[in-house]
């Protein structure tokens, strides 16, 4: 299997005026192309944090963050943001769209953001009709968040990852603002398209249920991986 | 902030508009090519020194030097000005009062006048009285700016006086007691304002002050004041200029004029300038603040675009390119409005200035460069003091925001 991302005695701390906050301590991890994992753990455990180390918007204080074997110390800024925005999709527990944008514009911003034209060429737009028809948003495509559902919204972040094709989904509490219903019609949608497109997921949750459906479950306290299962 | 900046602009579109216009009417009136040509002769020590209400010549400039003066290859004429040898008062009817003062006496060939209303032919009447006669346009200003406000007398328009009769009383001072003579009453009529004619006094054919000399004063023409001298071509000027200093005159060029007036501008060009200084800085410390305010309230937004792979010069380039367009609308804004607004006030200065002669037709002129230097500035304006919120924009930490 081909190693996409790796933790190696990995250590974040954080610096409230004098004191220093530790987040995370010497965590090891290896998380490999196609695999769904999940990380669980209460709040403030550093599922947070983790995540966003895998997703390179944070360095680590200690130890060393590969990407496809490269150490992400040695990666400019501009690199590191292309990265993010080409081979990583995050979906947020609060969904994170742009409120002045269209559900449609919504899910095109990565591909404007990553164009070197500022354009949206006619495979791609296609590419944001389909997502739309897949995730059953199509008769939304026009409206602005706040006209949508909180479902709707969420299905919009997930084509807004998805969009750009990326190797890596990084799902942070992706059901937390949700019912169950809708919930479980969502798990059940990015399990599928991770499966399709065999993407790497790695979904943070409070959820046993939702967790129990990866492939690795991996559990943290207090920033350290206790369990992995 | 777009209003403010637009304010900004409508004022210093106005201002530039007014500034240019000003300048353009002195400099066109200075560049004219029979001006670039000329240049002033007086012989050495002959400076007109002012003495309380008068005037008086040290030296006398002789029909030899001025013949002297023609010989030269470069020079295509010389137009020497002459004056009466004595002393004289006008005596004038004006807005139902007789106005009476002491005046110098000037005689200027035709050419010299630069007065297209005047004929030739009109001119050549010396002979007979009612005189023709021309005053200085600077004159007629000088006296509604200064002594008709400060007096509270009436104020003089050219078209009072034009066709209106002079009375010379030679050998009569109104201000001092001497007799030279008997008095002589002779009349003139005035045919017009020349710019080119000595300030003070009444300027006449110089072949009527001959003719006043010799028949009244029983004195023949033997000198001159000064002479304007026309080169042929103006880089003949400097080379003439030499010639005539070397022959002993003293030589005044227009461009020394045109250096004074451009000196002139460049103090009005500066305060302009520091007064734009003040506008950017006061302009663009209120896009500063408004940039600041935004950054800090779209942070969120900021955030979820770096997520989105948004590099840190992206999200700079995002807010100096809306900073550009606010210049850039902002401007236009103002630049019209100073446009539309410059109209009536170019009614109002007409109006107000209606009496005076040496004003431009349109004070506010603009010019291509000076719009594009009006867009420029309020763009630069707009993009320089977002810059520094842009960068603080660009090095948000989106983590820090997102977990807000």
């Amino acid at each position: 299997m081909t190693e996409l991302i790796e933790l190696s005695e990995v250590s974040k701390h954080y610096h409230l005026g004098k004191d220093i906050i530790p987040a995370l301590s010497n965590i090891n991890l290896k998380i490999n192309k196609g695999e769904i994992i999940s990380i669980i753990g209460p709040s403030g455990s550093g599922k947070s944090t983790l995540l966003h180390l895998i997703g390179l918007m944070d360095h680590a204080s200690k130890g060393e963050v590969f990407y496809k074997g490269h150490n992400v110390k040695k990666f400019t800024k501009n690199e590191l943001a292309h990265i993010r925005g080409e081979k990583i999709g995050f979906i947020f527990q609060d969904f994170n769209l742009l409120n002045d944008l269209t559900i449609k514009d919504n899910i095109a911003l990565p591909l404007l953001i990553n164009s070197k034209t500022n354009k949206i060429s006619p495979s791609q737009n296609q590419k944001i009709d389909q997502l739309l028809n897949q995730l059953n948003i199509s008769d939304r495509f026009n409206h602005r968040p706040k006209q949508v559902s909180g479902g709707q919204k969420q299905r919009a972040a997930i084509a807004r990852a998805l969009i750009t094709n990326p190797e890596i989904l990084i799902a942070d509490e992706p059901t937390g603002n949700l019912d169950d219903f809708t919930s479980q019609q969502i798990i059940n949608l990015l399990y599928k398209m991770s499966k399709e497109q065999q993407l790497t997921m790695i979904i943070v949750t409070h959820d046993k249920k939702i967790a129990e459906k990866a492939d690795k479950i991996i559990e943290i306290k207090k920033g350290k991986i206790t369990k992995t299962s | 902030m777009t209003l403010a900046l637009s304010l900004g602009v409508l004022l210093m579109t106005i201002l530039s508009g007014l500034n240019f216009g000003v300048k353009n009417y002195f400099l066109q009136q200075s560049n004219q090519d029979k001006i670039l040509r000329e240049l002033t002769v007086t012989p050495l020590g002959n400076k007109l020194e002012l003495s309380l209400a008068t005037l008086i010549p040290k030296a006398q400039l002789t029909p030899q030097l001025i013949e002297k003066i023609k010989q030269i290859p470069e020079i295509e004429e010389v137009l020497p000005t002459n004056s009466i040898n004595g002393i004289s008062s006008l005596q004038v009817s004006l807005l139902g009062q007789i106005f009476q003062t002491d005046a110098l006496l000037y005689g200027a060939p035709y050419q010299s006048l630069n007065l297209p209303e005047i004929s030739q032919e009109e001119w050549a009447q010396y002979q007979n009285e009612p005189y023709p006669a021309v005053i200085s346009t600077k004159l007629l200003d000088l006296y509604n700016l200064t002594f008709a406000n400060a007096n509270n007398f009436p104020q003089i328009t050219k078209e009072n006086f034009i066709g209106k009769e002079i009375t010379i009383l030679l050998n009569q001072s109104t201000f001092f007691e001497t007799q030279e003579g008997p008095t002589i009453k002779l009349k003139a009529k005035i045919l017009g304002f020349s710019p080119n004619v000595k300030l003070i006094g009444l300027t006449l054919p110089d072949k009527t002050i001959e003719k006043i000399n010799q028949d009244f004063l029983n004195k023949a023409q033997d000198n001159y004041l000064d002479a304007i001298v026309h080169v042929k071509k103006p880089e003949y000027l400097s080379i003439v200029s030499e010639k005539l200093q070397n022959l002993g005159f003293q030589v005044t060029t227009a461009e020394q004029s045109l250096k004074t007036v451009e000196g002139i501008f460049k103090v009005t060009d500066l305060s302009l300038n520091f007064f734009f200084l003040v506008m950017m800085i006061l302009s663009g410390l209120l896009i500063s603040s408004t940039f600041l305010n935004k950054i800090s309230e779209q942070g969120r937004e900021i955030a979820i675009l770096k997520t989105l792979g948004m590099t840190n010069q992206q999200i700079g380039n995002l807010y100096l390119f809306e900073a550009s367009l606010i210049g850039s609308i902002a401007s236009l804004i103002g630049i019209i409005l100073g446009i539309i607004f410059s109209a009536p006030l170019n009614i109002f200065l007409s109006n107000f200035l209606s009496n005076i002669l040496s004003k431009p037709k349109t004070f506010f002129v603009y010019s291509p460069i000076l719009i594009i230097s009006l867009i420029l500035y309020a763009i630069l304006t707009a993009c320089i003091f977002a810059y520094i919120p842009a960068m603080k924009a660009a090095k948000l930490n989106p983590i820090k925001l997102l977990a807000k």
